[in-house]
């Protein structure tokens, strides 16, 4: 997937591109880095839902950008192939926590317990039960639907961040919102429409 | 940028759940020392990646052969400039000794500076070849 040109005409990461080309690596990456640090730890925290562990996968994500920088080809646009680079060191990092822990997350399962107990009347209560039913949706919905909240509504950053079409991230949008619903009407609250006002 | 436009929710409880995860999915800020820890990250991997100290090595073989060369084509022209001034020099004394030869020891006075010259270029080699044989070392 490319990134689109910018409004000037020039394609994004240009100057980092031509920075390459003349072999300064060191200062192309510094400004790399300035660039995607936050966007890379956004997405290993979408995607891995726990901040030491997406900043380790973020560490490591940008330090093999790092050491593929001068082998970097332009097959790809440089944010795709970071993200790339990114999504897999994340899928590796889950990989590793499937083997050393146990399924269960007790901080999700926290948060859906407190769910199940019935609905509490205070605000703070309140964001964990929705924080709590987000963490319930399944694994692509919720990805998408975190990142698309933390990339402030960019669907077609998301798409990239996440290497699929823009229509798929939609779909996944549309799924996730649904579930949430459906699952705001099974915790039987009599105005669930005013119970997410008063979180808003 | 393509901001939302047909994923927005449409009526007023989507509205309110898309309002209460605008406001609950907050995108988390980089950890503080991220940076640094990232370049420590790259100072620890530089020191013990064979690849990267593989290519170090190369790259100081490289820059020490490089310098070897051009000491060693210094050297040769050094040599070279050498031999030609020396035969310069020669030619010009020679070109003033002649006659001075030729008034004083006569016309085969001239025939005593080749000799002369002979005569120490073969003493030079006899010494040279004498301390490299090893003979002097058999010598009491």
């Amino acid at each position: 997937m490319q990134q689109s040109a910018r409004p000037d005409g020039i394609p994004p990461d240009q100057d980092i591109v031509e920075l390459l080309r003349g072999g300064a690596v060191e200062t192309a990456f510094e400004r790399l880095v300035g660039r995607y640090e936050h966007k890379v730890y956004r997405l290993c925290c979408s995607v891995l839902r726990d901040p030491d562990q997406a900043q380790d996968a973020a560490q490591e994500s940008l330090l093999r950008v790092w050491k593929a920088l001068p082998r970097y080809d332009q097959r790809a646009s440089l944010s795709t192939w970071i993200y790339t680079i990114t999504r897999n060191r994340c899928l590796t990092a889950i990989e590793r926590r499937r083997i050393q822990e146990s399924l269960s997350d007790p901080a999700v399962e926290l948060e859906v317990e407190s769910v199940q107990a019935g609905a509490p009347e205070r605000d703070a209560d309140q964001a964990a039960i929705l924080r709590g039913l987000v963490a319930e949706l399944p694994e692509r919905h919720r990805t998408v639907l975190t990142l698309y909240y933390f990339e402030e509504r960019d669907v077609s950053e998301v798409a990239q961040m996440l290497g699929a079409p823009e229509g798929t991230i939609k779909t996944n949008l549309h799924r996730a919102r649904e579930l949430l619903l459906e699952r705001l009407h099974a915790l039987g609250l009599a105005d669930p429409a005013q119970w997410l006002e008063r979180l808003s | 940028m393509n901001r939302v436009d047909d994923s927005m929710p449409g009526d007023a409880l989507e509205h309110a759940l898309d309002r209460a995860l605008e406001r609950h999915l907050v995108a988390p800020s980089l950890p503080a020392g991220f940076r640094q820890q990232l370049q420590a990250a790259i100072i620890r991997d530089g020191a013990r990646d064979p690849v990267a100290l593989s290519a170090a090595l190369e790259r100081e073989h490289a820059a020490q052969l490089a310098a070897l060369q051009s000491d060693y084509v210094r050297l040769r022209q050094r040599t070279l400039g050498t031999l030609i001034g020396g035969a310069f020099a020669a030619g010009l004394l020679v070109n003033f000794a002649l006659p001075w030869i030729s008034a004083h020891y006569g016309p085969n006075g001239v025939f005593a500076l080749p000799a002369i010259g002979a005569a120490v270029g073969l003493g030079l080699c006899a010494r040279v070849w004498w301390r490299r044989s090893g003979l002097a070392r058999l010598l009491p």
